[in-house]
């Protein structure tokens, strides 16, 4: 309650101190960022502002991805919504099941003769957000997983730091070398499982999570993702488990700290933590994802995650070319370049990519380019494309209680993903 | 002469009432009315199409296993909770109340934790307690505790009820002292005369005369668990591992917010509602017979 009531203040305050004249056209936009990289938003939309005078966007912090998203369905249900939201990319089939609510990015573009270069964007990128050719919101910040690795913790352990395990099976390996050396008490941790050793795991691996191209083509796919590779992986962490080379620290923030910390050799965790990572002054490495070497196609290509930018429907014609011009703005190589540098979130076209390697930014920062490889990798296909389903978040919710039960020995690996699949079938039925 | 006074008037007593009429009217009938109304409603997440169904969602809910589990949870929660803030705020206060020198301080550090909110307990409790950087976490490890709240379903349990009365005993507390400040030294003194030691003292007077401070309390506390806890399982656990500290309050978050099943939602508080309606009307039935005011 309190902190809805400062929220509030600190807009109604954001929104009177950037009060503009009379005749701009002010944008209410919506996001769910934190911290250091809410600043940078802030930083990025101001240039704007700047950059002319005939709009103002107004940047509201509503909290969480969660909070922001059901903050928005309750303001258009009040028939009082922002312009622009910021939607979590879990919940992108929501927004695309909400036909009449949202005016697709293309059509606004095109409706109000503003340059946005759909093609430019990473294919990974574009096919998510895409519904055919139309793309449906602006990829404001994407991000996909990676895998951090402390190397000081690395020559401790005997292993080289310039050589980061490949496979699967040289991860194990070397994360049971990291504990039993002694050169850190836990050989590696990762955050996000659902998104990361699940969703993520089935796409570079090329096997489908779901039915028809994991839920792009039809609105009722069934889940697939308890299939024998995704079941024998889930069983090797399970082991690993058992054997105390692999650590779980819960949902939050815990893997994270336990990787800063020194505590860990090993870190599986989006790129948005990039920034994290650097601050807390510890020496080490991005690499790939690992993979299976038996598993045919792999290693395929990542899919992202992180949040996209949706356009309300329902707001007035200047409100609606303000946007246009806005999201043009936001397109730019330089702008997505400079979000990229500072946040650490993909840059999601291609000739802002280019731009930063012709500068030599990739030489000095290696780190922030592994994502790109990772979603570059191979052309995304059907199992990589990325998700499409309805209720996705309480999917993920059931995935992560599960793992949470197969480590603590109440379910086996088959039984954690089989149940997860039936659990989630009922859901999206509904 | 007529020493109260009186007034003639049939309004002013309904103007004296009113602003407390209104405030609950907005602040809770109303919710509560929506709430009810909605529980009978299959909706999508922007409400673009409605459906009447009756009681479909009250029947989901009984056929999720995760909910029957939830309530015993909540159980095993509330009462725990209540029975620590009740014994370790009485001992407090009777301790606070018999010493004399620097009694305003120690008071001031007990009566702290209320005024921080749940949420920021919870991340004090998490941070203390987590097994990569917590203090205690640590010093339990080196104790030979395999202490691990993100797979021990009981660890997770404990640490949400020691979060969740760590913040509610200052609120307990001020209300034991108040009420042992007034009871009567006199009758103290007379039974110390009459040969009683401070247990019987304790069992025979004190504990009957704060009985209506108790009896307040235990509903109060009831109410804290079933409705204010969300911030801090939030804040620890997330309702893991598993589903093992999914109590009731925050499950209606997570289906509510997260899976955006609004019916399944309202249904779900509209049953916690009714449940805690019960419990403290049947509490007010039994239980204050035998209080003693």
């Amino acid at each position: 309650m309190k902190s809805l009531k400062l929220a509030t203040l600190t807009s109604l305050m954001a929104i009177s101190y950037n009060a503009p004249a009379f005749s701009v056209v002010d944008l209410q936009f919506w996001h769910g960022l934190s911290g250091q990289t809410a600043e940078y938003l802030n930083d990025m939309i101001n240039d704007f502002n700047k950059s002319q005078k005939e709009y103002h966007v107004t940047a509201v912090r509503k909290g969480s991805y969660q909070e922001t998203m059901m903050a928005g369905i309750a303001a258009y249900r009040a028939k009082k919504s922002p312009d622009l939201i910021q939607v979590y990319e879990v919940g992108t089939a929501t927004m695309m099941a909400a036909q009449g609510a949202i005016i697709p990015v293309s059509k606004l573009m095109t409706d109000n003769h503003a340059k946005l270069d759909i093609k430019d964007l990473i294919p990974a990128v574009k096919g998510y957000y895409s519904h055919g050719e139309e793309l449906l919101s602006y990829p404001l910040n994407s991000s996909s997983p990676v895998m951090y690795f402390n190397k000081s913790i690395f020559k401790k352990a005997g292993l080289d730091p310039n050589l980061p395990p490949k496979t699967w099976d040289e991860l194990f390996k070397y994360a049971e070398k990291i504990k039993t050396s002694g050169a850190a008490p836990c050989g590696f941790t990762s955050a996000w499982i659902a998104w990361i050793q699940l969703e993520n795991f089935s796409a570079w691996h090329n096997v489908p999570y779901a039915s028809n191209s994991n839920g792009m083509s039809s609105k009722t796919p069934k889940l697939l993702f308890n299939s024998k590779t995704q079941v024998s992986h889930w069983d090797n962490l399970l082991k690993a488990n058992k054997a105390g080379y692999f650590t779980y620290y819960g949902r939050t923030t815990e893997p994270e700290m336990a990787f800063t910390t020194q505590k860990c050799g090993i870190y599986f965790d989006s790129t948005g933590s990039y920034g994290d990572v650097k601050q807390s002054k510890i020496d080490f490495g991005v690499a790939k994802l690992p993979y299976y070497q038996n598993v045919p196609g792999a290693p395929q290509n990542t899919i992202i995650g992180g949040a996209s930018m949706w356009v309300f429907n329902g707001i007035s014609a200047e409100k609606q070319k303000a946007a246009a011009h806005f999201i043009s703005y936001l397109s730019q190589p330089e702008v997505i370049a400079k979000w990229h540098t500072t946040s650490g979130y993909l840059p999601i076209s291609n000739s802002s990519y280019k731009f930063l390697k012709n500068e030599g930014f990739y030489k000095l920062n290696p780190g922030l380019e592994v994502a790109i490889f990772e979603l570059n990798n191979k052309v995304p296909n059907d199992n990589s494309k990325g998700l499409r389903i309805s209720g996705l978040p309480e999917i993920r919710n059931i995935i992560e209680a599960n793992f949470e039960s197969m480590l603590s020995g109440k379910l086996t690996a088959q039984k954690a993903l089989d149940d997860a699949v039936e659990k989630g079938d009922a859901i999206i039925k509904k | 002469m007529e020493k109260r006074a009186v007034f003639d008037s049939k309004i002013i007593p309904y103007l004296f009432l009113a602003p407390q009429i209104i405030v609950s009217a907005v602040f809770f009938f109303w919710p509560a009315l929506l709430a009810i109304w909605q529980s009978f409603l299959k909706e999508d997440a922007f409400g673009l199409s409605t459906e009447f169904v009756w009681f479909d969602n009250y029947k989901a809910i009984f056929h999720d296993s995760n909910y029957l589990s939830s309530i015993f949870i909540t159980i095993i929660f509330s009462l725990s909770v209540t029975l620590i803030c009740l014994v370790s705020a009485l001992i407090l206060a009777g301790l606070i109340n018999k010493i004399r020198l620097g009694k305003i301080i120690y008071q001031t550090l007990i009566i702290c934790p209320y005024a921080v909110a749940p949420a920021i307990a919870g991340v004090l409790w998490f941070f203390l307690f987590s097994p990569s950087i917590g203090h205690i976490a640590h010093l339990m490890t080196n104790a030979g505790l395999n202490w691990d709240p993100n797979l021990n379903e009981n660890h997770a349990l404990i640490l949400i009820i020691l979060a969740s009365s760590w913040k509610q005993i200052s609120y307990n507390f001020l209300f034991y002292l108040a009420s042992l400040q007034a009871i009567p030294k006199s009758l103290i003194e007379a039974a110390a005369i009459d040969g009683a030691n401070s247990f019987r003292r304790f069992t025979d007077i004190i504990i009957p005369l704060i009985s209506p401070t108790t009896f307040f309390l235990f509903i109060m506390n009831l109410i804290y668990t079933f409705f204010d806890t969300f911030g801090i399982i939030y804040t620890t656990t997330q309702g893991g591992p598993g589903y093992s500290t999914t109590n009731l309050v925050y499950k209606v978050y997570v289906d509510g917010i997260v899976n955006l099943n609004l019916g399944g939602s309202a249904a779900q508080s509209v049953i916690l509602m009714v449940f805690v309606s019960f419990i403290t009307i049947l509490h007010f039935r039994f239980v204050e017979k035998k209080v003693h005011y």
